[in-house]
């Protein structure tokens, strides 16, 4: 197997306010591979957004902090990078595409010069050769008549159309990996559909390793090679995506496929997951599912549970998988 | 069949809109709902799906009379709504209650709940004091809300869920024959959502109250809907009951929209029908079908002859031209 792409080691961020420190992410480890999709799913709250932006050092100020661990990019620790030095990975090598296309475009610029921003500072282009590369780029995303689209604003453009320009300026410079918190949260059904099916052949193109952030199993099952569930600032349980939707190990991730309603079959009654996610201010000593979990006892409430190997490339954080392991 | 409660007939609202400059605006007409018939039988959930601009909330405000038919009758147990007096329009307020999407914006923030589910019946009966606050109590109760505290609060102390729980017990304070929900459960978190789904369908059983459901997921509405019927640029194109619109799908765009939504697991298989392109602006629809843009079935007639909703099963009415001659 080649070296990972991306690995992540125990990353703590903190949002430190002045009633106490929220942990948001707390002690998260998964490693990402070229050309693969790592799904990141979980509630609001969960952490999973705060987790996309500390892998940039983009935590909002001053109030966000990463207080721990370490990112591996490509072999080179981005939280000992320099302000200045880290600059140079954002847009370029690492992207992000968010959630809501109308917040992340510029009202007041053309959409040629947004996605020729990242070109002209990371790659210095200008003039004839910046230009083609925009069209290239609405080309790649499937723009139509991508010259007379360039000069266009983004308020002239349907919502769908604007996320691919978001998409656009993500890959403008080929990054290794690219970043999606809920892109597709805002878009229609028949739109959302495209534009996944647009990011996977881009993916195909390119090898651009995904990290897709969604609070949608359903998106985790058209478009991941590998999921993360989180819950209050942990990662529960990881597995290819297949293992993960025929033998879910963590309660939570139980709970969470069944209380999902199915377009195929149609149920009486669904799972419903009792209580509300855990305030992250006020963290339990144990396990932070114990309150809603129906198999907790007095180890679940004592300590964290550790990583138990299910099988290869599956992990949980649950006492009980690790009690049923044994048997 | 049990008895029709409300009948929406051939109803349509036009927005009168002015594009271009000040000085020679163009006016133009925006087509929000053009001609949607159906009916709502007591006890029962009709669910209205649909992509954003699609008229599906447009139509909800016909229905709560928060907007003025500009053509059709919708007709209340049997009386027409234009031709209600005062007290009617009183009765069928009572009667006809809303649940919105967002639970964060459809509480003041500035009133205690208690008193945000007693409004309605303060308004509208002569229920006060200690039998206004007992009346209060029950139908927090019963949607999950016991704790006696909880009128006393405020909006912002709850979650989401909760919130959609008060919004809900608001609505059915005053008893109603008939709820219209907007997207009840899409501002929710997954866990959250099948709790909200499991209590509409319980206090449906138990109260037989009638819903009428606007939501954009599939899956969602199909849980939730004995019949469903699917909106297109202001039209009804097809509708049947909830099993046979999910597994036979006749219309192309209801085809095209199931096809398009995301599976509950990544084993099952995708054969998804792309649709290119996007929405047409319902200021400028096209002739004939408003779908024969987008549509790979389209013919010669579909340019010219608004296919009419026809019944092409028992019970499952969709207006497309492929299904004139099976009358």
């Amino acid at each position: 197997m080649t070296r990972p792409i991306l690995e992540v080691k125990d990353l703590r961020a903190h949002l430190m306010l002045r009633r106490g420190a929220v942990k948001a992410v707390d002690g998260v480890s998964f490693d990402l591979h070229s050309g693969e999709t790592l799904g990141i799913v979980g509630e609001s709250g969960s952490g999973k957004t705060m987790m996309g932006l500390s892998l940039l050092r983009l935590l909002p100020r001053p109030a966000g902090r990463i207080v721990g661990g370490s990112v591996i990019f490509d072999g080179e620790d981005l939280l000992a990078k320099s302000e200045r030095e880290m600059r140079a990975y954002r847009g370029s090598r690492i992207s992000m595409l968010l959630q809501d296309p109308m917040t992340s475009l510029n009202p007041v610029f053309r959409i040629g010069n947004q996605v020729a921003e990242p070109l002209t500072i990371h790659q210095k282009l200008a003039g004839r050769g910046l230009r083609d590369k925009v069209r290239e780029l609405l080309r790649l995303v499937r723009i139509p008549a991508p010259e007379a689209r360039m000069s266009d604003y983004p308020h002239q453009m349907s919502g769908g159309m604007r996320q691919r320009v978001v998409g656009a300026i993500g890959l403008a410079c080929q990054p290794q990996v690219l970043i999606a918190d809920e892109p597709t949260t805002a878009l229609d059904v028949t739109i959302q559909s495209q534009y996944l099916r647009l990011l996977k052949e881009i993916q195909q193109e390119t090898g651009v390793a995904i990290i897709f952030i969604t609070h949608d199993l359903g998106v985790v099952a058209r478009m991941c090679d590998r999921v993360a569930v989180m819950y209050a600032g942990r990662i529960v349980e990881i597995a290819p995506v297949r293992d993960l939707f025929n033998n879910p190990q963590h309660p939570y991730t139980v709970a969470l496929l069944r209380s999902l309603p199915k377009l195929e079959e149609r149920a009486e009654k669904l799972y419903a997951i009792g209580g509300q996610p855990p305030s992250l201010m006020n963290l339990p000593k144990g396990c932070a599912f114990t309150a809603r979990c129906g198999l907790a006892n007095a180890r679940c409430r004592e300590a964290y549970p550790p990583q138990i190997d299910i099988a290869q490339g599956h992990m949980a954080r649950c006492w009980r998988t690790e009690e049923k392991a044994h048997v | 069949m049990s008895d029709i409660i409300l009948e929406a007939c051939e109803i349509r609202k036009h927005f009168p809109v002015s594009r271009g400059g000040l000085v020679a605006p163009q006016r133009g007409v925006l087509k929000a709902v053009d001609g949607l018939s159906f009916s709502i039988a007591e006890g029962e959930t009709l669910g209205l799906v649909g992509e954003s601009g699609c008229g599906k909330s447009t139509t909800s405000k016909l229905i709560l009379l928060l907007e003025a038919l500009s053509d059709g009758a919708i007709s209340f147990r049997g009386k027409d709504v234009t031709q209600f007096t005062a007290d009617d329009r009183r009765a069928y307020r009572r009667a006809v209650q809303a649940v919105f999407q967002d639970p964060y914006s459809s509480l003041s923030p500035r009133m205690r709940i208690g008193d945000i589910v007693g409004e309605p019946v303060r308004v509208n009966t002569r229920v006060r004091g200690a039998d206004l606050k007992g009346r209060v109590r029950k139908v927090l109760n019963d949607v999950g809300l016991s704790d006696p505290s909880i009128p006393a609060n405020y909006p912002h102390e709850f979650s989401g869920g909760q919130r959609q729980r008060i919004a809900i017990a608001r609505a059915l304070a005053l008893e109603p024959d008939m709820i219209v929900l907007d997207e009840p459960v899409s501002a929710l978190d997954v866990s959250i959502r099948a709790q909200i789904m499991n209590l509409l369908k319980e206090l449906q059983q138990s109260r037989g109250v009638a819903y009428l459901l606007i939501a954009h997921d599939l899956a969602v509405v199909r849980h939730m809907s004995n019949r469903i019927g699917v909106m297109y640029l202001g039209k009804l194109v097809e509708i049947a009951d909830s099993d046979e619109l999910s597994l036979h799908p006749l219309h192309p765009y209801t085809q095209a929209l199931y096809s398009a939504a995301l599976p509950s697991h990544p084993d099952i298989p995708t054969s998804e029908i792309i649709l290119t392109g996007e929405v047409p602006s319902p200021l400028d629809p096209p002739s004939g079908c408003p779908f024969r843009t987008r549509c790979a079935h389209a013919m010669p007639v579909c340019a010219e002859v608004p296919p009419p909703l026809r019944e092409a099963a028992s019970g499952h009415c969709v207006a497309c031209h492929l299904y004139a001659s099976s009358n």
